[in-house]
Formats: structure tokens, sequence, C-alpha cells
């Protein structure tokens, strides 16, 4: 199943080379989200909420088909 | 002339305008181990010579300007300094630490504060060139925008001068004026603008030639300032702030349902793509720029242009509390009308916090029908109307038909409107709320609560961090609860709690938070959630500047003083437990947003508060005890506090 993932806060750093802030690619079908950012290589710890078509979802909702993904950490201003 | 001490120079400068006169004094350097820098040093002076009846805008109110301990030494992260004074938007504490370049260039010429008193009979400006301090006439400044104050200062003493200065907004008195250092660079909170304008003060220009401050371990500061040189490179956090600063907060606090939108009736926006960070950085063609000697360098340069909004690189970029005041909190989603009016209040001297929220409060009031076109002379107020937002900053700023009302802050404005409109000022004490909503980090509510100087997100790290149990990954990857092991703080806690650990938790970070006021230190480089210089490597950093045998506990004692200290200046002020409170929407659920129906539990922030104030040694009115003055090695602030608060009934 092919996703694309915005990537915000420290999840930056897994984007695609050429793509800062978005990672692309095929996932197994009824990954979640927390599956999808252990694919990614982002510690669980990290990971602070991820919305699925814009709606923020639970870490383990299972991803639908042709989403469109968020991927947050916990990020203050200050 | 030679620096008798290491880390600091034992000279505070005096200026009083009324008499025109300027002296320097030396105090005691164990004043200065004490109470190290900053707001602990300024509010040394401010109780012991600001009598609790001084009005904000009365000669008698002093500006206390302070560096530390380790402004201006060649590391990452000192190059802050403290403003204080009673506040024109409050009544209570002023305290403002601003980055930038002019703590250091003031440390360069000799002095490790300043201290302002009195009023000048016509405008003018401070210039201070090592031991030459002259008061000069300013009338030709009065009314210019900040950028062209700066131009004409650096024509006339040079380039490489600094200057502090207010804008045409703090002459005008406008009660949340801001103060700029080098026009990129703020006082934001409080009205210290103000309180330069009613001292007829417009700039305070420094140039110091003492450039290198004699410290007592060179190498070993080397080293520690390179690691931080190297965490910027390859670490997460520190590279991430490097790329994008504070705006890249603003997309996932959205996600998580806590960015302030409509004027914290929801928790999400929308618009959170197009104001965030990111979309600034492609956008605006921005650029990072830095404050003095510092690696980090997350400030942003922009320019750009969008309709009728213009953005030049002259007064820097937006950070995310004014991307979230001037964006989402009033429902804008264009990031050039963001910045422009970011750039707006900037150039006229004008809090982006203050000014934001109280716009956004007319905004809702007025969709209520609480506001009408008769009370604003006119204006028909809406939500994402950035071309509105611009014109009123502009009347704000010159105190012009209904921005005259807006000039006095929300809490002013809601009494004199009445008509309920009170319940619509997100503000506490008379200051206004910055860009955090609380309802999904209770501690960031109490922390809105307890703040000695009104509403402030800077008390301490905010809740989501500490959710989990902490977890070392890399060198400069620490996660969550790992960096607060050193002061015993191990367990994890919900970011929707106020039990007595997330008090107590609260209490050791406000201490942490403290500290870094204390010695002007910038949090980005050292506060847990940055991941970046460990409190172990702070205490070494004293220490290889001053050469103390310093210890974390010293310096946590130095940040505990400074909380309690601020607590009796206002409790002399006449402030009590009955100030510490939150908007009553904050027991309301959310409107919509990531966290919809949320709410804080009144009955646990009630039994939060007490807890703190048992926590910190005060008495049940929120009043610092004369035992814990005394443990703090404090003890003379009860000789004043006693003498100015009546005794518990």
């Amino acid at each position: 199943m092919h996703v694309t993932v915005k990537l915000y806060g420290t999840l930056r750093r897994f984007s695609l080379p050429d793509t800062p802030g978005i990672w692309s690619g095929e996932i197994p079908p009824g990954s979640t989200l927390l599956d999808l950012a252990a694919l990614l290589g982002a510690p669980a710890e990290e990971v602070a909420a991820g919305a699925v078509n814009g709606e923020t979802l639970a870490l383990d909702t299972t991803i639908p088909p042709n989403a469109k993904i968020m991927l947050v950490t916990h990020v203050n201003g200050g | 002339m030679e620096q008798k001490y290491c880390g600091f120079w034992g000279r505070i400068l005096r200026v009083n305008l009324t008499t025109g006169q300027a002296s320097v004094e030396e105090p005691d350097p164990l004043l200065y181990r004490r109470y190290m820098g900053g707001r602990s040093l300024a509010l040394y002076y401010l109780l012991r010579e600001v009598p609790p009846d001084t009005g904000a805008l009365s000669p008698e109110n002093k500006l206390i300007l302070m560096t530390s301990v380790v402004t201006g030494i060649p590391i990452s992260g000192q190059p802050r300094h403290t403003c204080a004074a009673i506040s024109p938007l409050t009544g209570c504490l002023a305290d403002s630490q601003c980055g930038g370049w002019w703590g250091a260039e003031l440390k360069f010429a000799g002095y490790d504060g300043l201290i302002v008193e009195g009023r000048a009979e016509a405008p003018v400006y401070i210039y201070i060139e090592d031991d030459a301090v002259e008061i000069l006439p300013a009338g030709e400044l009065w009314g210019k925008t900040t950028g062209d104050v700066q131009d004409a200062l650096r024509q006339e003493h040079g380039e490489k001068v600094r200057v502090l200065q207010c804008g045409p907004a703090g002459e005008k008195l406008v009660r949340f004026a801001n103060l700029t250092d080098d026009l990129k660079h703020f006082h934001g909170r409080g009205g210290l603008g103000a309180v330069y304008g009613s001292k007829n003060l417009r700039a305070i220009a420094v140039h110091g030639s003492h450039r290198r401050i004699k410290i007592a371990d060179p190498k070993r500061l080397q080293e520690l300032a390179q690691w931080f040189v190297k965490g910027v490179k390859i670490g997460p956090s520190l590279s991430l702030h490097h790329e994008l600063g504070t705006s890249k907060g603003i997309v996932p606090v959205s996600v998580q349902g806590i960015l302030p939108t409509y004027n914290f009736q929801d928790g999400s926006f929308a618009g959170a793509e197009q104001i965030g960070g990111e979309n600034m950085k492609k956008t605006l063609n921005g650029k990072t720029e830095s404050c003095f000697a510092c690696a980090e360098s997350c400030k942003r340069s922009l320019e750009g242009e969008s309709g009728p909004f213009q953005v030049t690189r002259q007064y820097g970029g937006p950070e995310y509390e004014s991307i979230g005041l001037l964006g989402s909190n009033l429902g804008v989603d264009n990031i050039v009308a963001v910045a422009a009016c970011n750039e707006l209040c900037n150039r006229l001297g004008l809090d982006t916090i203050s000014t934001g929220a109280t716009i956004s409060w007319a905004v809702e009031c007025f969709e209520r029908g609480l506001l009408t076109l008769e009370d604003t002379g006119g204006i028909d107020f809406k939500w994402n109307d950035p071309e509105n937002n611009y014109c009123l900053i502009e009347m704000i700023a010159a105190r012009k038909g209904f921005g005259d009302l807006l000039a006095e802050g929300s809490r002013a404005a809601a009494r004199r409107i009445g008509r309920g409109s009170e319940r619509y000022a997100m503000q506490v004490k008379g200051q206004e709320l910055p860009n955090h909503e609380p309802r999904g980090k209770w501690g960031v509510g109490l922390g809105y609560a307890v703040s000695p100087t009104g509403g402030d997100h800077l008390q301490a790290a905010h809740d989501p961090w500490f959710t989990k149990p902490g977890k070392y990954t890399t060198e400069y990857d620490w996660v969550d609860l790992e960096d607060l092991a050193p002061v015993g703080l191990l367990d994890p806690v919900p970011a929707e709690d106020l039990s007595g650990a997330k008090v107590r938790l609260f209490v050791y970070l406000q201490y942490i938070w403290a500290l870094h006021d204390v010695l002007d230190w910038c949090i980005f480089t050292a506060v847990p959630e940055f991941r970046a210089l460990s409190l172990n490597q702070l205490t070494e950093i004293v220490a290889c500047s001053t050469g103390w045998r310093t210890s974390l506990f010293e310096l946590l004692k130095v940040g505990e003083r400074s909380v309690t200290m601020a607590r009796a200046f206002n409790v002399m002020r006449g402030f009590s437990a009955a100030d510490d409170t939150l908007p009553e929407r904050f027991f309301e659920p959310l409107r919509a947003g990531a966290l919809k129906g949320h709410k804080i539990d009144r009955a646990d922030f009630e039994r939060a508060l007490k807890l703190y104030y048992g926590m910190m040694g005060w008495d049940p009115q929120g009043r610092p005890t004369e035992a814990r003055l005394e443990e703090l090695g404090i003890g003379w602030v009860w000789e004043y506090q006693k003498n100015h608060v009546p005794a518990e009934a």
C-alpha cells in the first residue's frame, strides 16, 4: 500500500533526501501509525501525534488506503 | 580598566534622568554569588528601592537592566539580558529577558547592569561608551519608527553601537509597548516600552571596548562550546531549531490540539500548514540569523510580498508566539500577512502577543454582539481579516480612535466596555495569554496562574515532554525525562493532570526556568525539551566563567530564590492568591480540534494551587513565609514584606 507522509518536528530527519518533510513509499496493508513510524526508523517515544486525512487519531489507528498522513513530535514554541 | 572578578565586573551603572547624573556602584562580590544576575539582581534593587505604592508610569518606577556572571563569554546561549520594572499593563512585576547583542555590549563597556531612574524633562537617549556616559537630546528621534531611530543613532555613533529602544507606541504609553534590541530581539512583555516612554527615554545606545570577558577556565569552556556547535550540526532537535526556529512548532501543536485558535475557542487550526514554519521558509525566502556568539542561529530574516503585504529583512521574522497570536488566534491563514503585521508591531514597538490577543478579544466580542459599530467607530471586526488587523495595529500604536481603548490592553478595555465582555479577555493579572492552549497541558495553566508577571508560558517546561519514561538515545538526543533525573524527577506524569506529582514536576521545572532567567541564559540552548546543554553542563559553564566551586544544588536555589523574590515583590504591591486565576474558558470544553471537549478540572486546579504554595514555602494566601525567606538566605525580604502586608485574618 502506497502512502505519503508529512513529517514535522524532529521527525523531519526521516524525510526522503530530495523532499524535506515528506516520506512516501510502500507499507504493509493493515499498518498502524506507529508501525509506519517504526518503518521510518523513528523511536516510538518521539512520536507525539498523528493525523489521517486531517483528523488527529490514536497512534494505533490502522492506516486506510490513499491516506494523507501527518506525524509530529512534541514541539514547543517559546 | 582591569576586570576584578572572573565572569563579572562588580560594577553597576546608575543614571538619573531627573538630575542628569550618572554614577557607578561597586557592590560586594558576594551579591553576585547569591543572585548571579538577571532577574534576581533586578529584584534585589526593585525590592529595596521602589516603594510598593509606586505607579508604573511615575518617575519613581525604575528600569533595571541586568546581565549575569556568564553574559558575553564565548559560548552559545549567553547573550541575553534582563529588563525589569513595575508593569504598566499589570501593576505587578514586569520582567523580561531579551536575546540579541545589547547585553553582551553592556558587559563589554564595563558594566554588569544599569539602573535608570527619574524622568527627563524632554525626550532623551542615553549613550554609553565605556566610562563615558551621556544623556543626549532625542527630540528629533521622537515619533520615528524603530528602524529610523536605529539608523540615526548608528549614523551618529558608528555602525557598531547596539541600541535598546522603545518605539512610537512606548512614547504614547501603550500599556503593552515593548523594547527592541537591534530591531530583531525584544523585551516583548509587560509594557516596558511604556516605562521608557514615561521617562521621556527613547533609547539606550551602548558600545564597549573591553571585548573579552575575563573568565576562570577558558579551555574547558571552549570544549563545552564546541560540544554545542557539534550538536547544532548533528543533534536532531538543535539542527531542527537552527533550520526553522520557533516557527517549527505551529503544525505539530495544531495536530495535537493545543494551538490557540479563534481567541482560544478551538485547539486546532485548518490553516496551520499555511502559517507553519515549513511554509514560511519556502514562502518568505527565509535565512537564519544569530544572537551574539551563538551557533544555534535560530532567528529568521525574511522578505517577500503578497497582495498589499510586504515583508523586509530589517525587522527579522515572526516567532512561534507572534505567528499564533497574529495568525491562528485571529483566524489568519496567510503567512505573509502574519509576517507583515509582525513587522509593523516591531516597527512601532508593540508586543505581538498582547496586540494580537487584544484584537482577538475585540473580534469575538464583536461577533457576539458585545461590541457595536458605535463602540468601534465604524470598524467591522471579523476573523481572518489581516488588512483590518494591520490598520488596528497602527491605530493602537498611535492611540487613535478605537485603538486608544485597545492600547489599554484587553482587561482594561473589557472593563470599560462591560456587557460581559470580560469573560472573553484571555488574560491573567492583566497580561494577555501567549500561544499555548492549557486544556491539553494543565501544568501550563498552573504556570499562567502563578506567573509573577501575569499570563506567561515561560514559567516551566510544558507537560507533553514528560509523559513518557526518560530514554537516552544519542549524545544530543535524549528523550523526555532523561535530562531531569539529576534533580530527582524520574516518573512520567500525564499532560492533563494536576496531581501532587505534576505540581512537584512544575515546581522543580520552575526553579530551572527561573535559573535561566537569572543567568540570562537562552532556553533554546539548555532546557531539557530542546535536548541541548544539560543541567550539569550549565553548572560547569558557571564554574568556568566565575571560578566558583558551584553545584547544581546551588544553582537551583538561585532559581528558587528568584521565584520567591518575585512573589514577595507582588505581595508587597497587593497581589495575593485571589489573583492566581485562569479565564473561565479553560474550565469549559474546547469547542473544536483534536482535543475537542477537553477542559481543566476546576477542583484539581484549586487543589494544585494549594499544593504549589505549600511546596514553595508560602502561606495559604500565597505569601512567602519568614521561614522560607530565611532558608533561601534572603531574610531581608521579610523585613520589607511584613511591613506592607496585613496579617492574615
